[in-house]
């Protein structure tokens, strides 16, 4: 399996970055592929190419606020969650998208 | 650049008295007041106080993030302050907090330094980096623990 996500928060110093860490780690933990693009205030990094979306099965998004181009996403099943849920627990976050999924 | 690089001992205290939140985050905003790193008291302090109602930045175990970006911040940097007595945060996992690391932004794209604010909160997500944090009786280990922390 192989998951996008994308994170993002109000100020982008903080959040935006550790709920992407948390994403990471849980994923790998399971043995699930995942590219975690960051929206901040450092601007995007990791951004998810075409090949990317090509590839995917599916899309996280984690985040308080509209992220800058989402309409990427439209073809690719997505959940979306608060940014402060992975933060908290990255694991249920991924268990729920993946269950989802069927 | 590295973290330890920005630990700032004006910013350290390893035993902060404060009865509640709302005091932890008055002193904390004069402690970077007081070492240079925001021009305007108040309105860094309405600024992170701002976020804080977005929502809390407790992230658990025991931690808070305060923070905010602000043209009034005139170099980034970040507070680590243990408290003497834990006090009630709202944070996600319902745990009082007992220490605060207060992140400031000055607004501007200034990326290295916002790189390593960004580095310090992923670096305490990590239970073995937080956890000695946490313990360390001084500022040289702390500096000790940022230097050996490997970057990820």
């Amino acid at each position: 399996m192989y998951l996008v996500a994308v994170c993002s928060c109000p100020v982008g110093i903080a959040h935006t970055y550790m709920a992407a860490a948390n994403l990471k780690k849980a994923a790998q933990k399971k043995g699930i592929e995942i590219k975690v693009e960051t929206q901040g205030a450092q601007g995007v990094e990791d951004e998810i190419t075409e090949e990317d979306l090509k590839r995917c099965d599916a899309c996280i998004i984690a985040s308080d606020v509209k992220i800058k181009n989402s309409s990427r996403f439209k073809d690719i099943p997505t959940m979306s969650f608060k940014v402060n849920e992975p933060i908290k627990d990255a694991d249920a976050v991924i268990d729920e998208l993946v269950e989802a999924l069927g | 650049m590295e973290m330890a690089d920005m630990i700032d001992r004006r910013l350290v205290s390893l035993s902060l008295d404060a009865k509640d939140k709302e005091e932890a985050i008055q002193k904390i905003c004069r402690m970077m007041y007081d070492a240079g790193k925001v021009t305007d008291y108040n309105e860094y302090l309405a600024g992170v106080k701002a976020r804080e109602l977005e929502f809390a930045t407790g992230m658990g175990n025991g931690i808070a993030i305060p923070h905010c970006k602000n043209s009034c911040v005139k170099d980034a940097a970040f507070t680590l302050v243990k408290l003497k007595n834990p006090i009630e945060w709202g944070a996600l996992d319902n745990e009082p907090v007992d220490y605060v690391i207060m992140l400031a932004a000055p607004d501007s794209s200034d990326n290295v330094h916002l790189k390593m604010l960004s580095q310090l909160a992923v670096s305490l997500m990590d239970d073995d980096f937080r956890e000695s944090l946490k313990d360390a009786a001084d500022v040289d280990q702390i500096i000790n623990i940022f230097q050996s922390r490997k970057e990820q």
